[in-house]
């Protein structure tokens, strides 16, 4: 019952929609349609669960007054601030589009936006660009031309770092020449070939999934 | 970021993104309590916002509406109304995830485990079969020995394209899949020609992480300036100079921290 049942579930969804997409029979795909919308739904759960858990944990901590308890009183405001915000701009978008005869409306000037507009997409954007200065640190390390292979990597990174921005193409016209070439040509050949190599564990390890030879859904 | 929320909401929210932005930028310094605080905020809202999505964009649409519009055409007396009923199962499954924070009844959460591990690692299969693996094997068998197609394909030919196929271009791309495919091939031991073709293979693969690595560079350093732009554009006397007042609260934050409450290394 606990081992042998989530092994069934498992084979059976993933043989199903392997078959559908090699077969035209169309009660076939109208099942693994339907399996794919279990799937996709019960993973939406997933994340309800994460958002619980992570209620739970840090509620805990705040309760018991733990190290760093203001901080995850922060968390637990905003996170329930939005959840809020984010009902109620579903509630106006439903009680407006019932007005306009069940047509969908999308409001724009709701707390929730606001929130996405002003505090999740800046802090975003610039965690990401804080990224910047720690992948130019990194590159202090990693750029330094000890063998062939490491003065590959370092002419290659140079040339596509000057030869995209303006002042590359003032020092010498063939440096975006040269870097539209090793973007489109050698580079490609080497992605190609990772992909592909990707490609080929990827079906390796979804058939051995499927096959119940490794069963990652039966840990915790 | 203007005219949808009205004068007094436009001028918080400019406030708002130049606080996050210099707090977040804050921790180029050191870990610091404003970083923290804002870091935290990051995490709450993100989860609010992917707790929203879930919802609003899959629950309710594929579950809730799903089942009520089955309701409905079952009182028309219709066949699909009672077909759409299946989707139960769905939420069913969804709420024995839940059972993960129960321990004893933990195990129960491996069911839809199962389905949803099943169902994308078939569809991963599938759509990385077609996109990933044939694709470019297909991508791949270009013409290496047809004749040129221009003179503008010449390298540093006056008016070259550095992206049009040539014999030169095309035999590089193929030579460059064979050989790193090749490098990465560990089923047999690499020596003779084999061991030549890896060591092609390993400068396209060096030459392929340093054009990666510098564009990600480059990528990084455009957010960077893209987040710099809007403090300018946004640091105007209408709003107060938002940018000079919360680089200063920041700043005078950081301080106060440093010289009150920071505790060394050592004393730590």
């Amino acid at each position: 019952m606990r081992n042998r049942v989530p092994v069934f579930i498992c084979g059976f969804v993933g043989i199903f929609m392997i078959l559908k997409y090699f077969s035209t029979y169309s009660p076939f795909a109208k099942i693994a349609e339907e399996l794919e919308q279990w799937g996709m739904v019960t993973l939406s759960f997933a994340i309800v669960l994460g958002v619980l858990n992570l209620i739970k944990i840090n509620l805990k901590a705040v309760m018991e007054r733990k190290k760093d308890w203001g901080y995850k009183l922060l968390l637990l405001v905003s996170m329930f601030t939005m959840m809020i915000a984010g009902g109620v701009k579903w509630y106006r978008e439903e009680m407006a589009g019932r007005a306009t005869g069940g047509l969908p409306v999308a409001i724009h000037d709701s707390l929730f936006d606001f929130m996405f507009d002003h505090v999740y997409f800046p802090l975003s954007a610039t965690i990401f660009a804080l990224l910047a200065f720690f992948v130019a640190s990194a590159a202090f390390r990693a750029f330094r031309a000890k063998n062939v292979h490491a003065t590959l990597l370092l002419v290659a990174a140079v040339i596509v770092m000057i030869g995209r921005v303006p002042i590359g193409g003032a020092i010498w016209k063939g440096f975006p020449w040269l870097q539209e070439w090793i973007m489109t040509w050698p580079n490609t050949a080497g992605q190609r070939a990772i992909q592909i190599g990707a490609a080929i564990g990827m079906i390796a390890t979804g058939l051995r999934v499927i096959f119940g030879v490794e069963k990652p859904y039966l840990k915790g | 970021m203007t005219g949808t929320y009205g004068p007094f909401m436009e001028t918080l929210g400019v406030w708002l993104v130049c606080f996050f932005t210099l707090a977040v930028f804050s921790f180029l310094y050191r870990d610091n309590p404003i970083y923290k605080a804002v870091e935290h905020i990051y995490v709450g809202v993100a989860a609010g916002y992917y707790f929203y999505q879930a919802f609003r964009g899959t629950i309710y649409p594929n579950f809730v509406l799903h089942i009520h519009r089955g309701f409905q055409a079952m009182a028309e007396g219709k066949m699909d109304g009672y077909l759409a009923q299946w989707r139960w199962g769905a939420a069913v499954l969804g709420l024995l995830l839940l059972s993960r924070l129960i321990p004893k009844l933990g195990w129960l959460s491996r069911w839809p485990m199962a389905l949803v591990v099943g169902s994308f690692a078939a569809l991963n299969l599938t759509g990385f079969a077609k996109a990933n693996f044939i694709d470019q094997v297909a991508g791949t068998m270009l013409p290496l020995a047809s004749a040129m197609s221009g003179p503008e394909a010449l390298p540093f030919w006056p008016g070259a394209k550095a992206a049009a196929p040539s014999i030169l271009n095309n035999a590089v791309l193929v030579v460059g899949v064979v050989t790193v495919l090749t490098y990465f091939f560990f089923s047999t031991r690499r020596a003779g020609l084999l061991g030549a073709m890896g060591n092609v293979g390993i400068w396209f693969v060096m030459i392929t992480f340093g054009a990666t690595y510098g564009s990600i560079v480059l990528a990084r350093i455009s957010l960077l300036i893209g987040r710099a732009t809007t403090l300018l554009d946004v640091n105007l006397p209408k709003y107060g100079y938002p940018a000079y007042f919360c680089a200063l609260l920041v700043v005078g934050c950081i301080l106060v921290w440093r010289l009150k409450f920071f505790k060394g290394e050592q004393e730590r």
